[in-house]
């Protein structure tokens, strides 16, 4: 039976990581199922959903990921997946797009995702990026986020407007579109 | 004369513009400053006046502007613009602004409007428009509302590669 791993490396850019951690996996016979990577800075992470085949042993694979990662002294967190776990759940409720911006300060996004958090909103993609000058940094964040539907929109919008006040930055919502083109 | 634009956190790009209550030798000489301004920056197909600092309900487009050669009626002057209709189409483009240097965004707009307008000699128009040209007009139209493109994002899905410094 396939099992899989949930994978996260970071570490300082260098070129050949996406190699050397994906030959690991080709050699071991595993498959990348789902990955997400960027650079933040100097720093470079993976996280990958991997399938490993039956007859190959889980811990080979972690053994070969684990020296891959530490031949470019790279970070490795490896967690093994029930096997429903790692299936693409279906998120519930309506799909939104914050817009949070404004003079960049510490408490943003706690401010913002602790208001999320208790609304039980569950947040599926954060972007952030600071813009405007080295004296005047403007962070801007657009959080991907799904409201319960029985979440009432005009007092949580009243409660984001409270928020947005007092940290002194604009907060808009914005149903999220899906563009098929 | 080229104004100096205004970027965030200017918190003049967060109020909203009064109505221009005349053609004043300043409106006239606003309206020239803008076009200046607009035709001095590379590509750039819109300004609002509250993009210079001034808070009156008056925009400049000019989508032929665009390298694309997307249908426009060019050059105009739209002193306190209204948008009376909005097509319930609506689609999502990518947009950016001289007030937000450094980010593009994905933003759904009504694909044609309808905006009720005076020209810089005080006759009122209409302009009937759609695809491009309708984008622009919201995109300025919103900035005498306080509202940046920021304030209407619906999609972080198509942002294949993150703008980076190089």
């Amino acid at each position: 039976m396939k099992t899989n791993l949930a994978v996260s490396i970071i570490g300082k850019d260098q070129t050949g990581i996406v190699a050397e951690i994906s030959k690991a996996l080709f050699e071991t016979g595993c498959n990348i199922e789902d990955s997400a990577m960027t650079l933040l800075r100097s720093e470079f992470a993976m996280i990958l959903i991997i399938s490993i085949p039956a007859a190959m042993r889980q811990s080979a694979v972690i053994d070969r990921l684990t020296a891959a990662a530490g031949k470019m002294k790279l970070s490795c967190f490896i967690r093994p997946l029930k096997n429903a776990e790692h299936t693409v759940e279906k998120q519930k409720g309506k799909p939104w797009v914050l817009s949070v911006y404004g003079a960049d300060k510490p408490g943003i996004v706690h401010a913002v995702t602790a208001l999320l958090a208790k609304q039980n909103i569950n947040i599926t993609n954060v972007q952030t990026k600071i813009i405007g000058t080295k004296n005047k940094p403007v962070y801007c964040m657009f959080l991907e986020s799904f409201f319960p539907a029985k979440l009432s929109l005009a007092p949580f919008k009243s409660k984001l407007s409270a928020t947005a006040a007092r940290l002194n930055v604009t907060i808009s919502i914005n149903a999220a579109d899906y563009p098929t083109l | 004369m080229i104004r100096t634009i205004l970027t965030l956190p200017d918190p003049l790009l967060k109020k909203v513009s009064a109505p221009v209550a005349g053609i004043t030798p300043a409106i006239r000489s606003l309206a020239a400053d803008l076009i200046e301004t607009m035709n001095r920056q590379k590509n750039c197909v819109g300004i609002a006046a509250p993009q210079v600092g001034e808070l009156v309900r008056m925009v400049i487009i000019d989508a032929s502007r665009h390298p694309k050669h997307y249908p426009s009626c060019g050059l105009r002057v739209l002193i306190n613009p209204r948008i009376t209709h909005f097509s319930d189409n609506e689609s999502t483009g990518r947009e950016g602004c001289l007030s937000v240097p450094d980010l593009t965004a994905n933003v759904a707009r009504s694909t044609a409007i309808t905006v009720e307008a005076m020209t810089i000699e005080g006759t009122p128009y209409i302009i009937k428009t759609e695809g491009f040209e309708a984008v622009v007009l919201q995109h300025e139209i919103d900035h005498l509302d306080g509202l940046l493109f920021l304030d209407r994002v619906t999609s972080l899905q198509t942002d294949v590669f993150r703008r980076r410094n190089i």
